[in-house]
């Protein structure tokens, strides 16, 4: 299987084929989330033209399955808030997509649970924010939620439907981090754990290189303690070994590096990946600002062309790109150009994460020989909570 | 024995892919790649036929002994038989 999907990706990649799109449904939540990049109230979107009917995504989607569209990946907002998202999933799914969905998991019932079960998702992503009623009522304003998503993840399994767990972490969850995270480890569940928030730019385009997000110590502390709990012995040791290589950049430095030659992308988006947004233009990356095109205007493979050809042109950030360390932080141009306002920009939220992050690798590396990475083994605790 | 409806054929990016769809979601996670050969039968395989009519159609179009095309057959047949698509 994972032959077959190597194979794809690489295929796809190559010859600009959509394997894989998100479809960001609405951009309204029950949720409240203080660093959220896309949310919108009703009162917004019916300002901005409304949600778009069921009957745009369906043919969006044909029209992508028609040019190679494999992998959907239906998003917000939050998805279930829509009336329609059982015949969304359901249509999909009879033109042979196999679609994932995120979630943050609070409107999901028992009857939908079993809704799921029968038509099943390759996963659900439901994202984790808080391991208490007080985290999500700090973070998210609704303290129940964090009841319900616990329920809505009992139902999904007893349906089995995979789930996979994400969790954004900001200064207002931090510290529920460890929770979080065995939480998930005793659902029999992966978590994939976001210490990097990207500025609302979205949302608000004066957030340039702003958010309400923990402070570049927080993020790398975060980072870090997430490997720590989360990868085996051998896998931190080699990549604290990778961030002991983090080299101090000078003024120097930075006068040479962007005088050299910017970079093109260097991940799938505008290859093998699009995101089309709740206003129906399809652009490269969730994240992107850059540039769309719009679906109510083109046919997808008209706007797809367009979106693979402009990406093909992008080049990013010489300065950051040529730095020694880029191959730790792995900046791309959406963050380039969200924290600084220009593709051309440096990033120093993410340089001063990458240079904390040297320091606390090699800060629990030095636990290592003497400590194993069994989250139920009480001298862990003991031993790195004051890190 | 023929193929029933749970599974579909897309090619995409150059590869021709089976896909689970309706009911068979719940039951077949993943995907299913097919080779040339694959491919063939599979087209076959939406009408009626026998294995010894799969057998001849290999024979027939690769340049392989009949015991290398029954033991693809028979492997193939295995492989739609656990991913419960062949109706006997």
């Amino acid at each position: 299987m994972g032959e077959v999907f190597d194979r794809l990706w690489e295929k796809a990649g190559k010859n600009k084929v959509p394997l894989t799109g998100a479809f960001e449904l609405l951009p309204t939540c029950n949720l409240s989330c203080k660093m959220c990049y896309v949310r919108k109230d009703m009162a917004e979107v019916k300002a901005a033209g409304g949600l778009l009917p069921t009957e745009f995504w369906l043919d969006i989607a044909r029209q992508a399955m028609e040019g190679g569209l494999l992998l959907p990946l239906l998003t917000g907002g939050e998805p279930f808030l829509r009336q329609d998202i059982q015949t969304l999933i359901a249509k999909m799914q009879e033109m042979g997509l196999q679609i994932s969905i995120n979630s943050n998991g609070t409107l999901i019932d028992e009857a939908m649970a079993k809704w799921l079960g029968k038509h099943c998702p390759t996963r659900i992503n439901i994202t984790l924010y808080g391991a208490s009623e007080d985290t999500y009522e700090a973070l998210c304003g609704d303290g129940d939620a964090y009841n319900r998503v616990r329920r809505a993840v009992d139902w999904l399994k007893q349906n089995n439907v995979p789930v996979k767990f994400n969790t954004s972490i900001t200064q207002y969850n931090m510290h529920d981090l460890d929770e979080i995270i065995l939480y998930a480890k005793s659902q029999g569940s992966p978590i994939q754990v976001a210490t990097y928030m990207f500025p609302p730019v979205r949302r608000d385009g004066n957030m340039v290189g702003q958010n309400d997000r923990m402070t570049p110590d927080q993020a790398a502390r975060a980072k870090v303690r997430a490997d720590w709990l989360q990868q085996e012995p051998a896998w931190f040791r080699a990549q604290a070994k990778r961030f002991s290589r983090f080299v101090p950049v000078t003024e120097e430095m930075l006068l040479h590096q962007a005088q050299q030659a910017p970079s093109e992308l260097r991940c799938r988006a505008g290859r093998c990946s699009f995101w089309v947004d709740w206003q129906g233009n399809l652009g490269n990356c969730g994240m992107n600002t850059m540039f769309k095109s719009s679906l109510r205007e083109h046919s997808f493979t008209e706007a797809w062309q367009e979106i693979t050809e402009k990406t093909e042109k992008l080049r990013y950030s010489a300065v950051c790109t040529n730095c020694p360390n880029y191959w730790l932080c792995h900046a791309c141009a959406a963050m380039v150009a969200n924290e600084t306002g220009s593709l051309d920009g440096r990033p120093e939220y993410l340089c001063q994460v990458s240079e904390l992050s040297a320091k606390y690798y090699q800060e629990y590396a030095k636990l290592l020989p003497e400590v194993s990475a069994d989250l139920n083994d009480v001298q862990i605790k003991s031993h790195i909570c004051d890190l | 024995m023929k193929v029933n409806d749970h599974m579909i054929l897309r090619e995409i990016a150059g590869e021709h892919i089976l896909l689970p769809v309706g009911e068979r979601i719940n039951t077949f996670h993943g995907i299913m790649s097919l080779n040339g050969s694959g491919l063939l039968l599979w087209q076959k395989l939406q009408q009626d036929c026998t294995e010894a009519e799969l057998i001849a159609a290999v024979l027939n179009t690769y340049d392989v002994d009949s015991e290398t095309a029954a033991k693809d057959v028979g492997e193939f047949l295995l492989q739609l038989k656990q991913a419960e698509v062949l109706i006997p």
